[in-house]
């Protein structure tokens, strides 16, 4: 009895522990979107997972467009292709993921109304372990410091990066 | 031994707990985003500046806040039609600009195309408008299938209204990209769907391009170059 009673006791502890591993998913930068052309913009943010287990955003929902996809930008030889990421973005613990112009985006297509500079795109992200989160995009026009990030003088740097 | 078998049962149900509950983290990390443009880069530097590599502008070295190409690309003698579906003879066309900027893309591009007309419209607005008058813009769709000439034309009033868009069948503007230098990546079929285009807009002063603009460039920075463009255009020091 004492040995079942161990045991018992010792698988408790061990899924408590894998249960506590949670995902802890917060959004750190304004959500924000350029001027739809023709319906179609992105929004882009970061995303923090605070907690201490992977976790995935596995797609996106939003009632102004027919169509949300999770899509990178990949560009090399010169060349960019856009490509759905059909297994979610996956947000490691204790990292943050940018989603940014020329990169992960959010994409947003078949809008279904007129959208201008201060409007407000209401989107809700799943996370496989986070769950459902609502985050507001900001409509914005493109400014002179468009894309963000992206100086002449160190766009080195950011090739690198990649 | 036998008061460290309850240790060893503890041990082992630990054990397939913890590696229950590991499993799904372990999956989860083959399915990053994939990401080559670090390696790309390298290569691409090996390969030199031209239309399709990754350019990098030297403005310290060269004067220019674009890139120039280690070769000057001939000016494409091609026919494709307009958003008003009349043919738009691209030499002819553009006989009588000093300047003339060429770009590949698509209207549900996400970001690359809208950045760069975007900056474009925004350098034509910033310069003198005699200088933004001797400079055409012209916008060739790489998606067949959905980038009707209307569609197009809504497209472009978003940023200039006196931008050019050009369609043509996959086969015509493969051709044309083809005689450019770049990677033909016109689709027509919706299983190839989201085209690839390229990212540089190439910069044609008279019957050559010399000089071209990457992903990330902005309006200031083109604006910066149109004068001396539009004057001298290309010189290399």
């Amino acid at each position: 009895m004492i040995r079942t009673s161990l045991i018992v006791v010792a698988l408790a502890f061990a899924l408590a522990a894998c249960a506590g591993a949670s995902s802890d998913v917060a959004i750190d930068t304004d959500p924000f979107s350029f001027v739809p052309t023709v319906g179609n913009t992105a929004s882009f943010f970061t995303i923090t997972n605070n907690g201490d287990a992977d976790d995935v955003l596995l797609s996106a929902d939003s009632d102004l467009f027919g169509r949300v996809e999770l899509h990178d930008t990949v560009m090399e030889d010169g060349a960019a292709q856009m490509v759905e990421q059909t297994d979610g973005i996956p947000i490691p613990a204790g990292e943050s993921v940018v989603l940014e112009p020329g990169g992960l985006h959010v994409m947003l297509l078949e809008g279904s109304e007129e959208l201008a500079a201060g409007d407000e795109i209401t989107i809700t992200l799943v996370f496989e372990g986070a769950g459902e989160v609502e985050i507001t995009s900001l409509v914005r026009e493109r400014g002179e410091g468009d894309p963000p990030g992206m100086q002449m003088d160190d766009m080195d740097g950011d090739m690198e990066e990649g | 031994m036998r008061r460290l078998a309850p240790f060893f049962a503890l041990l082992l149900a630990v054990a397939v707990v913890t590696a229950a509950c590991s499993a799904d983290q372990a999956t989860d990390e083959t399915a990053g985003p994939v990401s080559d443009t670090h390696q790309a880069s390298s290569i691409d530097r090996l390969a030199g500046a031209r239309l399709d590599t990754t350019l990098i502008p030297d403005p310290d070295g060269t004067g220019y806040q674009g890139a120039l190409l280690d070769q000057p690309v001939p000016k494409p003698d091609f026919v494709l039609h307009d958003t008003d579906g009349e043919a738009f003879d691209f030499r002819a066309e553009t006989a009588d600009a000093a300047v003339t900027m060429l770009y590949f893309g698509y209207t549900t591009c996400p970001d690359v195309c809208p950045t760069h007309m975007a900056a474009i419209a925004s350098a034509l607005r910033t310069v003198d408008p005699e200088v933004a008058e001797q400079v055409e813009v012209v916008f060739v769709s790489v998606d067949t299938i959905n980038d009707t000439p209307e569609l197009l034309r809504e497209y472009l009033d978003s940023f200039d209204p006196d931008f050019h868009g050009l369609t043509g069948t996959a086969e015509e503007v493969n051709a044309v990209m083809t005689d450019l230098g770049v990677a033909p990546s016109a689709i027509d079929d919706m299983a190839d769907f989201p085209p690839a285009h390229p990212i540089n807009i190439a910069v044609f002063t008279g019957d050559a391009a010399e000089i071209a603009y990457p992903y990330g460039v902005h309006g200031g920075a083109i604006a910066e170059d149109l004068p001396t463009l539009v004057s001298t255009g290309v010189t290399r020091s």
